[in-house]
């Protein structure tokens, strides 16, 4: 890939406010990302060595929600690794909560899954449940909200 | 559900005829009572004959699972880590069990948990997961990391790790592993591991490991299982008893478990490489949306999956291995 390229994308990532940029060209890739680790650009695809549910290049893309769009209505919980989303402890048991509930810290949220791993996700705060923004199943990504909690 | 098919399955698992009368007197029950608990035992998956005239029986002698047994095969090291081993005959799941004592704040660190039948076992993705009665050797073990010295991922390699290093002590031979951590003889699954965890990735983490490994399976199981499966008893050249099968297994976890604790051992990546059976064969990764089919390639020191697509090298953290492309 041409330097004059990375450098103009550089500068459009400084302009934009997104946080991080990835651009597959044929066989080659870049991903440009702020902040203090990992700015430089890389020419391979591999997985940040965050957590257990890190996926291959894919990145949390602009045009997906933030926490910010929710963060007037209440207390977002958001995804601590990627992987899959569950509602239910297991296929045949009703979900672990429900919109409209009233939700305890440390209440278990959801599960999410990768490795084989099944991520117990607990609520931080005590409130009410307000708007839940995944469907069973869905695949998450790292920072991605799931809940929006009202705290009381 | 009756409560007499324990004291029942005792009676029976030593693989003599029984007649209904003789159970009934035995237990303190009526035949019509003895008779639904045999019904429960088979809707369990358990296989009994009834020779018309002379009574129930088993097609075998059975080992039922025994805590003290299995406590006494482990080393003094071991005993150190194990806080408690319970065995029951029937569960929803022995993961679910220790999760619930997480909920009312009970530390479950050290705690073994090992049942003869779950109604309400799991697998990888959510799946609904199978085993008739006394076919397998199937536990949960809780741990607790203050500090977690690994990623949770690779603390999920490891434990195929610990349960291929038990079967390799055994003396079963071509114990291979299937990424993440699928137990696996010549192409056929033998068992399979599933961790629940709750807490913070870089600790304090609570662990919860649930291992399934076939012991002995009906050739109906055999068929019905959606993957080739195999079991112990038909692949292992001795005998072996279930409970020694579940003290190996056990000292094994705790060995890798008691290990990291101290910062001992905190890398098994290549060890994990060494039982990969299936790097360099043509596989599918059957993700949330979408398949993608490559040549495998073993995995990288984070423990993800890695496949070449095209001349291209991918790492992948989630979705599904098949061989069945």
């Amino acid at each position: 890939m041409d330097i004059r390229k990375v450098k103009k994308l550089i500068e459009l990532l400084e302009e934009s406010g997104i946080a991080e940029i990835e651009i597959h060209e044929d066989k080659e890739s870049v991903r440009i990302s702020r902040g203090s680790s990992g700015a430089a650009p890389q020419t391979t695809i591999n997985v940040p060595p965050i957590d257990a549910g890190v996926s291959a290049n894919k990145q949390i893309s602009p045009s997906e929600s933030k926490a910010d769009d929710y963060s007037d209505e209440g207390e977002v919980i958001t995804a601590p690794m990627v992987g899959i989303f569950y509602t239910s402890p297991s296929p045949d048991q009703p979900p672990f909560v429900n919109k409209g509930q009233n939700i305890k810290t440390g209440e278990v949220l959801c599960i999410i899954e990768a490795m084989k791993i099944m991520n117990q996700i607990e609520s931080d705060v005590n409130g009410k449940l307000i708007r839940v923004l995944v469907e069973n199943g869905d695949p998450v990504e790292y920072g991605q909200p799931l809940f929006v909690i009202d705290p009381s | 559900m009756k409560k007499e098919y324990p004291s029942l399955l005792r009676i029976i698992s030593d693989g003599n005829v029984h007649s209904g009368e003789v159970l009934a007197a035995k237990l303190g029950v009526s035949r019509v009572a003895i008779w639904k608990s045999i019904q429960s035992l088979r809707n369990m998956g358990l296989e009994i004959s009834a020779i018309s005239g002379k009574g129930y029986c088993l097609n075998t002698k059975l080992e039922l699972l025994a805590g003290s047994d299995i406590n006494n095969m482990l080393s003094e090291k071991i005993k150190r880590f194990c806080r408690d081993i319970n065995v029951v005959l029937k569960i929803k799941s022995t993961n679910s069990d220790l999760l619930n004592r997480l909920n009312e704040r009970k530390s479950i660190h050290g705690c073994v948990l090992l049942a003869e039948y779950q109604s309400d076992g799991r697998g990888r993705r959510n799946k609904k997961w199978y085993s008739p009665i006394a076919s397998g050797i199937c536990f949960s073990l809780g741990w607790r990391f203050e500090l977690m010295p690994i990623s949770p991922g690779l603390l999920s390699l490891y434990m195929g790790v610990a349960i291929a290093r038990a079967l390799d002590s055994l003396e079963i031979e071509g114990i291979g592993l299937k990424w993440p951590n699928d137990i696996i003889v010549k192409n056929h699954k033998i068992g399979g591991i599933l961790l629940d965890i709750r807490g913070e990735s870089a600790g304090p983490l609570d662990i919860v490991i649930g291992v399934g490994v076939n012991y002995k399976l009906a050739k109906k199981e055999i068929f019905d299982i959606n993957q080739p499966v195999t079991d112990i008893s038909s692949i292992s050249k001795k005998s072996l008893s279930r409970n020694m099968i579940a003290a190996s297994l056990i000292s094994n976890i705790f060995e890798v478990l008691s290990d990291l604790q101290v910062g001992l051992n905190t890398n098994l990546v290549d060890e994990w490489r060494k039982y990969d059976c299936y790097s360099e064969k043509e596989a599918k990764l059957i993700l949330a949306g979408e398949e993608i089919t490559g040549i495998l390639k073993g995995v990288n020191e984070q423990g993800a999956l890695l496949i070449s697509v095209d001349g291209e090298l991918l790492s992948y953290n989630s979705g599904e291995v098949s061989l069945r492309i």
